[in-house]
């Protein structure tokens, strides 16, 4: 009880300052209202969109993409951080080649994107899986690298077979590593999301943006700003809890 | 003498500039790029995939060598450089400035936390709309992205680490006189250089990703603009260029950012600042 009290004194109370003190600065005129829309009309614009069922198609159709694009990335990730890791040949042909890869943003794979997908679905899963190959790849690799010479020397010396030591030893010395990547990654496929949901898409938070900044409807914008930023903030909740219980014993 | 000196330090920094990126073996690291290259130029050439899709090396080069002839690609990289670095500056000025504030003031801290609390949980990306919306599609709207997503980060850790510097230090500095600016300058901001030392690092990737995002929405030059105008043409292999100096450009800002840092501030150890920048 004392630790709600806390939290509300933490978290809700300033918030509640903030949207107080944004609704005095638009109600006293001191900003232009079309520029900056009250708290108000943010709300009755967010209630229109519920209503037209409008906020919860993208918010499904931006997860949807965002899922599958984490899904696919994050699965090749691991793999190729699997291999690249334990076998040489993959490591030497490999790595070089992502490390290139890596300094260049992911957002300005978009218009390639375009071009070779066009500017339906694939296009989107393409970007997001791409930015999310590249962070768990990285996590996996340096993870599955860095275990410690100790502990593998330990089970070699007690007899672990090589399949023993892999699962026993390696995947859970990693695997906060790993996770940490997963995590950073499912951040990543919400920012490369937006990027390529704002330059062409039909539905979605990102097309929402983009289409009320052309009917320069900034309460609409509002709205999808918030949206995105609730989804993300529950999301990394999520996966912070998940990761709580999934690689309990160590925290990265 | 002092020749072959500086000879011999620019031999062992390209070598660990090629480890860096080939591996421990670099001749074999290099083997493997090279067989990826062999690789892609044999495919455009084949016939199986349009070579306009995918442009095969040499051409890719050669468009290069054109763009640079031209002066067209310098263009490009300065005015992105501009843009990059005045964002990155006024940025990372603020984003100093609010964390010192932030955890040396608890009054500040308690006005502010929630309203960057907020702020960051949404993707920077998303306001890129809202940017063009309130200061057009001119060079203002670009610095203000930049600024807006050098800040997080420059912030969250020079807010940590002046928050949790050892109340040690802070007390003996405190028992030998020192109060107000002195403490500040000679004990707080180096105990958490650390921390906005790694901040930095990751801001300049980020400063990366929101110039192209600005610049990808219309630009008069810049290289993100290069990568959007290419695709309005159907020159696959300027996207290609563009992408290639992109990754040029992220790649010799951190490496830039670690030899500055080795050579003023040889004691922070930048190899374990190691930055998972926000691409």
């Amino acid at each position: 009880m004392n630790n709600l009290c806390i939290r509300f004194r933490d978290a809700i109370l300033p918030i509640a300052g903030i949207i107080a003190a944004w609704q005095l600065l638009a109600a006293l005129r001191i900003v232009n209202p079309v520029l900056f829309p009250s708290p108000v009309q943010v709300f009755f614009a967010a209630g229109e969109m519920i209503r037209s069922g409008v906020l919860w198609t993208d918010a499904l159709v931006s997860l949807r993409r965002a899922a599958t694009g984490f899904f696919i990335g994050a699965t090749l990730g691991v793999l190729t951080g699997l291999l690249t890791s334990r076998v040489r040949i993959f490591s030497i042909g490999l790595n070089p080649l992502f490390n290139l890869l890596r300094p260049i943003p992911a957002i300005a794979l978009v218009p390639v994107a375009v071009v070779w997908f066009g500017i339906g679905e694939q296009s989107k899963y393409f970007v997001i899986a791409y930015s999310v190959f590249l962070a768990v790849w990285l996590s996996t690799h340096h993870g599955m690298e860095h275990v410690p010479d100790i502990y593998i020397r330990a089970a070699r010396s007690l007899g672990a077979s090589r399949g023993l030591e892999f699962f026993q030893v390696v995947i859970p010395a990693s695997a906060p590593h790993i996770f940490a990547g997963l995590r950073f990654g499912a951040a990543l496929s919400f920012l490369s999301l937006v990027a390529a949901e704002l330059t062409g898409a039909s539905a979605g938070i990102g097309y929402r943006l983009e289409e009320a900044r052309q009917y320069i409807l900034v309460d609409r914008m509002f709205v999808g700003l918030v949206e995105l930023g609730v989804l993300g903030a529950t999301l990394d909740s999520i996966f912070v809890w998940i990761g709580h219980r999934l690689v309990h014993w160590e925290q990265a | 003498m002092s020749a072959t000196l500086a000879l011999n330090a620019l031999k062992a920094r390209t070598r660990a500039l090629g480890k860096q990126i080939l591996g421990q073996n670099f001749q074999l690291g290099a083997l493997g790029l090279l067989a990826f290259v062999v690789l892609w130029e044999s495919v455009s050439r084949s016939g199986w995939i349009n070579p306009i899709m995918l442009p095969a090396p040499s051409v890719v080069a050669r468009s290069a060598v054109d763009l640079i002839a031209s002066g067209e690609l310098i263009r490009h990289v300065l005015s992105s450089l501009w843009r990059a670095f005045l964002g990155f500056a006024i940025g990372s000025f603020l984003g100093l400035a609010l964390g010192i504030l932030m955890a040396r003031l608890p009054g500040v801290h308690c006005l502010l936390n929630p309203l960057v609390q907020i702020f960051r949980a949404i993707p920077s990306l998303a306001f890129v709309p809202l940017a063009i919306f309130w200061f057009g599609i001119g060079e203002i709207s670009k610095i203000v992205l930049i600024a807006f997503g050098v800040f997080f980060p420059v912030w969250v850790n020079t807010y940590l680490g002046t928050r949790d510097t050892n109340p040690l230090f802070s007390r003996a500095a405190a028992s030998l006189g020192a109060r107000g600016w002195r403490m500040l300058i000679f004990l707080i901001l180096p105990a958490a250089l650390p921390f906005i030392i790694a901040g930095v690092r990751i801001a300049l990737g980020s400063a990366l990703v929101l110039l192209v995002a600005s610049e990808l929405t219309g630009a008069q030059f810049g290289v993100g603009y290069l990568i959007q105008l290419s695709q309005q043409v159907f020159r696959v292999d300027h996207m290609f260029v563009g992408l290639i100096t992109l990754g040029l450009l992220g790649f010799l800002f951190d490496y830039a950012f670690v030899c500055g840092l080795r050579k003023f501030l040889p004691w922070y150890g930048a190899e374990n600042g190691q930055a998972n920048g926000t691409r």
